[in-house]
């Protein structure tokens, strides 16, 4: 369910991308970076993130 | 040409055909028709410089032009070269269905495709949809988001929506990795999340560009401008539409043709290539007969049916000859410790 509510957050911000700039729609290679770095960039970034700061005492 | 179609078709051909397909070679068959040349219709500046086909529809489809890149014959040779660097049967024939399921869809629109280039240059139409690329990309968009073309993504659209289990997890690794020359040797190196997100990259792609070019020519833009003329997007779903636009129609394409040398002097090459492979054909059968079987039928021709030899095949026991083209020894009827001659 995670997986598909990350896969669904990258098409509605890649459609509004393209609706604000159609050459983000230019061709297949620019859904499949940004696709790979929403979905497998961004859970990195956070996790890297995350990873190094201790929640509460 | 089909705006949504190309990212989607893999998805459902890979539902029906399952490990017998390799996915990615299936994906780059279906985008080989117009990776190198779709820039070149709608133009790209760069340096101030612009790059554009002065006759958009008949460089995209026609000949002269790289319109045999949407042909039969095209695939077939592309996969053939494939099966010969990589030497895979799978990985080549599944490009030849991607290759494939691209011309015949862009047969929908009122251009066509030239199937059986190189033996003819008749654009197959069907004309459902205007062909408008020589108007832009942002008109192009417009036109074929309000007419039949828009329906006919929209078809493949809510196909591949239906055949959404190739998309998960558990097919990828059942099916996808297995048949898949690409993603099997990926596995050895990348994330599976990484690799997931390259398989379904064609349906994300697909299917936002569909509902964002829709929404874009609908409900935000309206209209564009292309040469300081207005095209107003209005839906127009009768055959061969949006009326508002002209689109290029195949009796048009392909009517000038080149009269350089080298255009005159290729049919005249063909003609000869043609009769070359007939002759190594005809040579072939000939030999595949064999001179025993020839003899056979002449004589068989000239004595009647029950007085002449029998039709010997090559290969078969009492020709004398193997597949292989050699002459067969005799066959042995003595036990192997006698040393006489067989036969004796």
């Amino acid at each position: 369910m995670r997986t598909l509510m990350l896969y669904a957050a990258a098409g509605v911000s890649y459609t509004v991308l393209g609706i604000y700039n159609q050459n983000f729609l230019y061709s297949f290679f620019e859904g499949l970076a940004f696709l790979c770095a929403f979905v497998v960039g961004v859970p990195w970034v956070v996790k890297r993130l995350w990873g190094g700061r201790k929640i509460g005492p | 040409m089909s705006w949504a179609a190309h990212d989607l078709e893999p998805y459902v051909i890979q539902k029906h055909l399952g490990r017998k397909v390799a996915f990615m070679p299936l994906l780059a068959g279906s985008y080989a028709p117009d990776i190198l040349t779709k820039w070149f219709v709608y133009g790209v500046g760069f340096f101030g410089f612009e790059a554009k086909a002065s006759n958009p529809a008949q460089f995209h489809r026609g000949w002269p032009g790289v319109g045999f890149t949407h042909s039969l014959v095209f695939g077939v040779v592309l996969a053939l070269i494939i099966y010969r660097v990589w030497g895979s049967p799978v990985v080549a024939y599944s490009f030849l269905i991607g290759q494939w399921a691209h011309a015949l869809t862009d047969m929908g629109d009122t251009v066509g495709t030239m199937l059986f280039f190189p033996f003819s240059t008749h654009l197959f139409s069907i004309g459902a949809w205007a062909y408008a690329g020589e108007l832009g990309r942002q008109v192009d968009a417009g036109a074929y988001f309000s007419g039949l073309g828009f329906a006919w993504d929209g078809v493949w659209v809510l196909w591949a929506c239906l055949s959404w289990q190739v998309l998960t997890r558990d097919y990828f690794r059942r099916e996808v990795i297995v048949g898949d020359p690409f993603y099997r040797w990926a596995d050895k190196t990348l994330s599976e999340p990484l690799m997931l997100a390259v398989y379904r990259a064609a349906f994300f792609y697909g299917v936002c560009r569909w509902v964002a070019w829709t929404v874009w020519a609908h409900w935000i833009a309206g209209g564009a401008s292309f040469n300081g003329k207005r095209y107003n997007f209005k839906l127009d779903l009768s055959w061969g539409g949006p009326h508002w636009v002209h689109g290029v129609q195949a009796s048009t394409v392909n009517t000038a043709g080149c009269r350089c040398p080298c255009c005159r002097a290729a049919q005249r090459q063909l003609a000869a290539y043609g009769f070359l492979v007939l002759c190594v054909r005809v040579k072939k059968l000939r030999q595949r007969l064999g001179p025993d079987a020839i003899q056979g039928a002449r004589d068989g021709a000239s004595t009647g049916p029950l007085q002449g030899r029998p039709r010997l095949r090559r290969g078969s026991p009492r020709s004398g000859r193997s597949r292989s083209g050699r002459r067969s020894t005799p066959a042995r009827t003595t036990a192997p410790g006698d040393r006489s001659p067989p036969g004796r």
